[in-house]
């Protein structure tokens, strides 16, 4: 850890609340997002999307379509001068489907749609009016193929393939002990099938790029997108073009949770494609129809768990077999699967877990990354069941939780040992405990659900650990540039994109509090990737941790030079002089800070007129994380984040409408670097996760989506968010440079089981398949649903628990 | 699509000779919270909008000879907020509180809601059980419908082309009958009703029922009565056997049909309880 070199852990600028930096521009109006820009010359550019989610094409025919009014260009599979794949982790999904000998390779041939969002063709025209009038002149002959939507259906050898090279994306598996004889010792055994819905992101502004070629064969382009440095690769790729022939920038994006990754890259190369194609800058605008179609969405997930107690009440033994729907392409999965494998057992010791999870294509709507990234789906499993078991065991579920919790030392599944930092679950749990009056409440409602009720009142927990950053999923570094200009302002611009999480407030932040001037003196500039080093995705929560640390890395190579300069105009050591509120002085034990008259301004001027470098690009490097393939053993994440969540709720007997009425959170993400910010991710992540419990399901029949817009797809308003409580628990973190972790996804991964156990304490009734909607509170099942989901067909009925002894 | 002709006729005689003039080329539109959705989404496609904002008093709600009149350019919020409203027909300014958004309400009308013609249009069951009137305005003058007339169809109303909705009207009642109204969204705001009740009822002093009528939403093609209820109800003391029957009886009349909001069998389970609370109301209602 590195904080000032006097004062190691006192903070001047770290944990205060200062307002984000772009919070007045959006609240204005001044905030430009990519539709607000338009290019002189530019065209609109549009997709033909597939009529079937699976079928081969057999004919295409766009010379109507091309001698359209308004018409620049009309493009097809053919039309790709690089590879006609993309995918970030397999090249598996066509930027355009084609016909026959359009391309193709590596089992994933070109000629196919396999989910209606596919795209077909492209028109680029004068107006917007004019592309979409054209689209409707191409004519696609289809030939239907069989549709594959369960994906645990798609695993079977009888199964219609979605690609060639079978239907399997990814298996991963934890091997730590032996559950069969884990299960020798149990005293119960506990069996329980969980399942989780398809999610969309809900992001507020729809994709948009404005791609421009430019000279030597390449593009720029500027849109929403997140993660700047994938889509760079994949724009290349298609193009053909060396990396520093594409320049992507991004603008004022509307959220993203995940969502702003694939679905933009896809748009960013079909926009590029056209570009090159018209010699015009090209716009592209999804409608929100269109959005909902084609953009990735959260995996469902079918878990089945099996969990034997000792006469103790420890955990003695754990199986768990999942399975996740991919969609028609591979997108995240293989990571999102990576996190559900080594997260599933949860934050619980367990000497024998036996982890699988598996992800299978199909011709749903494919899904990738969103906000949890395959946890908030193990954990709604796991924190479901352990809240049964401690029911089952007689106490309450936050005691239970505390008594076999992770503690400092403690071996995951993974084999990892806990150490290096403070694992704070215990503490987490005790401290919500004590803000909710949790114990108390839920012993009393309890009792309560014996008389009848019109209304009943129950509280539920949910707790988790996080592994933090990308983990052992692949190569973990980033890079933040600083430059401190001559009258002492500062500008600073990272690898890490700010997609209205609060990146850039955070990243300034952090490089303001080892500079030691203000916030007000910081501009944070957009990611330029032909301006700043690859500095992988913005994703995994790592923003803070890695564009934060690098931001401090930066600031303090310059600091250093600075305070050369300052040593000699003021006569003091180095090592006595201290920078804070943009003054510069000598400090003192305990934190003391003694001003002198010469200030940070001054210091820059002076610096810059004796020719002193300004700048510094800083990097930031994540310490080292292990795999072991076969066994799923090693050092999974470099360290972890704990958090807790509580809900109160009251449930309508009548109705089975669930009122969430108060909501605690507390989470130990290292240091808080911005409390404000840290706060807003809560809010924000809990109203997310409420929607996930309690409302959200996109539902797809027969690969055909059946909502298409926010009237029938319902999140949360603001009326639906209970009275919020956040506390933090701030354990700083060596792993990060200025102590701090995580938080983004932490808030958004356990309210939905902590609703779903609360409303549990009020009814008795377990809920074991979200979200809880008032059918699903009342009665069990959903009646909106054709036919039952899977976990329903398959176990065709009550989830068992055997009691060893007691069976007949 | 081409962008749709507009006028903003200064009064109703202006807009009516309009409509007259060319019946099919003209949509009356005024808050636009249902057409403009429509249109965006290629549902409806109107050769021309006449836009009813412009005039004067279109929006009134007065009181005359017994009756209640409200305009039918009267908005939601209007309609929540106005004290004639919530003493003659409570159960109507609590349906139009519950409409959308503030934002929705702000521009949503009462004529609108009607002419819309949803099976799920909130202010419809409040004015079934009010014995509300509809005022279709035409070049031969002002005719009274009856609201349970007025709609035939999801979507579809006895409105003729050249006519336009001015007023809706219902007997200034007073405290003597009351009424009640409850619904069931899928969240508590901006959420299209999964099923609706509204009942009206004069309570004697020993608790008896009179001119009991009930309406239910979103459970028919049209917003419908809910007559062997009623019959059920009438003269009756509400509480235990009552209350059983009742239940069954509005079970057994509602008709739902199972879409993305809600199940059919949970759509008629939901008619029962809603009867309950909306009638427990009521009669609660008259203790005080």
């Amino acid at each position: 850890m590195m904080i000032g070199e006097k004062d190691k852990d006192r903070p001047w600028l770290l944990g205060r609340p200062e307002p984000r930096v772009d919070g007045l521009g959006k609240v204005t109006g001044e905030a430009r997002f990519t539709d607000d820009l338009d290019e002189v010359g530019q065209v609109w550019g549009v997709v033909l999307r597939a009529a079937h989610p699976h079928a081969r094409i057999v004919s295409l025919d766009v010379e109507e379509a091309r001698l359209a009014p308004g018409v620049v260009a009309v493009l097809t599979a053919r039309d790709i001068p690089g590879n006609p794949f993309v995918g970030g982790v397999v090249q598996d999904q066509p930027v355009l489907a084609g016909t026959a000998g359009a391309g193709g390779g590596a089992g994933h041939d070109l000629d196919r749609v396999r989910m209606l969002g596919d795209g077909v063709a492209l028109v680029a025209a004068e107006t917007e009016a004019q592309a979409r009038d054209a689209l409707g002149l191409i004519r696609v002959g289809y030939e239907p193929l069989p549709v594959v939507t369960d994906p645990r259906e798609a695993l079977r050898p009888e199964s219609p393939l979605v690609h060639d090279r079978g239907n399997l994306v990814v298996h991963h598996g934890v091997r730590h002990g032996d559950p069969a004889v884990g299960f020798e010792y149990a005293h119960r055994v506990y069996e329980r099938a969980y399942a989780t819905p398809r999610i969309e992101h809900a992001y507020l502004e729809p994709e948009c790029v404005i791609a421009r070629p430019v000279e030597g064969g390449g593009v720029e382009v500027v849109g929403s997108i997140q993660n700047l440095f994938s889509t760079r690769r994949a724009v290349a790729s298609v193009l053909g073009v060396p990396l520093n022939r594409v320049r992507i920038r991004h603008a004022v994006l509307g959220g993203s949770f995940g969502g702003k990754d694939d679905v933009m890259t896809v748009m960013a190369c079909r926009a590029a494609l056209l570009a090159r194609a018209t010699g015009r800058p090209v716009k592209m605008v999804n409608t929100r129809e269109e959005s909902m179609l084609e953009s990735y969405k959260r995996h469902p997930y079918f878990l089945d768990y099996r969990a034997g107690v000792d006469r103790d009440g420890n955990l003695c033994a754990m199986r768990m077999d999942i399975v996740a729907d991919a969609g028609a392409y591979a997108s995240m999965s293989p990571f999102v699967t990576y996190r559900s494998v080594v997260q599933a057992a949860g934050p619980y010791r367990c000497p024998h877990v036996w982890t699988d999870v598996r992800a299978a294509y199909t011709n749903n709507p494919y899904t990738g990354a969103m906000r949890g990234f395959g946890s908030p789906q193990v954990n709604f499993a796991i924190e479901c069941l352990v809240d049964e078991i401690a029911e089952d065991q007689g106490l309450d579920p936050l005691t239970y939780r505390r008594r076999i919790v992770f503690r400092d030392g403690d071996v995951t599944p993974t084999g990892q040992r806990l150490a290096g930092h403070r694992v704070s679950l215990d503490e987490v749990l005790a401290r919500i405990g004590d803000a909710s009056g949790f114990v108390d409440k839920w012993w009393r409602y309890r009792a309560a659900r014996e008389a009848p009720a019109a209304f009943r009142r129950g509280i539920g927990v949910a707790c988790s650990y996080r592994g933090v950053s990308l983990g052992a999923e692949g190569v973990d570094a980033a890079a933040t540039f600083v430059q401190v200009q001559p009258d002492g302002s500062v500008i600073v611009s990272s690898g890490v994109t700010d997609m209205g999480q609060g990146a850039q407030t955070a990243v300034a932040q952090c490089a303001a509090e080892v500079l030691g001037v203000p916030l007000d003196r910081v501009v944070f500039l957009n990611t330029d990737t032909s301006r700043i080093p690859d500095s992988g995705p913005t994703v995994a929560s790592r923003g803070t941790i890695m564009g934060g640390s690098a931001a401090a890395d930066a600031a303090a190579q310059v600091r250093a030079r600075m305070l050369e300069v300052a040593a000699d105009l003021l006569g003091q050591p180095v090592k006595n002089l201290v920078i804070r509120e943009g003054l510069v002085g000598t400090g003192g034990a305990e934190g003391s800070f003694v001003p002198s008259r010469l200030t940070f301004a001054d210091l820059a001027g002076e610096c810059f007129r004796r020719g002193v470098a300004l700048a510094a690009l800083g990097w930031f490097r994540a310490p080292p994380t292990s795999w072991h393939e076969e066994t799923g053993q090693g050092i999974a994440y470099f360290t972890y984040v704990y958090g807790a969540n509580v809900a109160e709720v009251v449930v309508d007997s009548g109705t089975g409408r669930v009122r969430v009425e108060e909501f605690w959170s507390v989470h130990d993400c290292g240091r808080v670097v911005n409390r404000l910010g840290a706060e807003g991710q809560v809010h924000g992540g809990v109203a997310m996760g409420l929607g996930y419990g309690l409302l959200e399901e996109f539902e797809v029949e027969q690969g055909v989506p059946k909502a298409s817009n926010f009237d029938e797809y319902l999140i949360p308003t603001a009326m639906d968010v209970p009275r919020m409580h956040v506390e933090f628990v701030e354990n700083p973190d060596p792993a990060g440079r200025l102590g701090q972790k995580s938080l983004g996804e932490p808030t958004n991964e356990i309210a939905a089981p902590a609703v779903v156990n609360a409303i549990a304490n009020a009814t008795g009734r377990r809920i074991r398949e979200i979200p809880a909607t008032l059918e699903q509170v009342l009665i069990g099942r959903r009646l909106t649903r054709s036919g039952l989901r899977g976990s329903e067909v398959a176990r065709g009925g009550e989830a068992s628990c055997k009691v060893r002894g007691e069976e007949g | 699509m081409t962008a749709p002709r507009f006028a903003r006729p200064r009064t109703l005689d202006e807009a009516l000779a309009l409509l007259a003039a060319d019946p099919e080329g003209w949509t009356p539109v005024h808050g636009g919270t249902d057409l403009l959705v429509r249109m965006r989404m290629g549902m409806a496609a109107p050769r021309g909008l006449l836009d009813l904002t412009g005039i004067p008093g279109f929006g009134d709600i007065r009181v005359e000879d017994g009756q209640v009149v409200i305009g039918a350019g009267a908005t939601h919020a209007a309609l929540a907020a106005d004290e004639r409203v919530r003493t003659h027909a409570p159960a109507l300014a609590r349906a139009a509180g519950l409409i959308g958004s503030p934002a929705i309400r702000n521009r949503g009308t009462l004529g609108g809601n009607l002419a819309n013609a949803s099976p799920a249009a909130d202010t419809v069951p409040p004015l079934f059980v009010v014995g509300a009137e509809v005022a279709l305005r035409g070049p031969d003058g002002v005719r009274w419908v009856p609201i349970e007339d007025f709609a035939s169809g999801p979507g579809r109303t006895v409105r003729g082309a050249t006519d336009l909705v001015v007023a809706v009207r219902f007997p200034a009642q007073g405290r003597e009958v009351r009424s009640a109204f409850e619904r069931l969204g899928t969240r508590k705001a901006l959420a299209i009703s999964k099923v609706s009740v509204a009942v009206a009822a004069r309570v004697e002093a020993d608790g008896t029922l009179r001119e009991v009528r009930v309406a239910l939403g979103a459970v028919a093609p049209t917003v419908i009565r809910a007559r062997e209820t009623e019959g059920v109800l009438e003269g009756a003391v509400w509480g235990g056997e009552v209350a059983r029957a009742a239940c069954d009886a509005v079970r057994r009349e509602a008709r739902p049909i199972t879409d993305l909001r809600a199940g059919e069998a949970y759509r008629r389970e939901m008619c029962g309880v809603l009867l309950e609370r909306a009638v427990a109301t009521i009669v609660d209602g008259s203790r005080s």
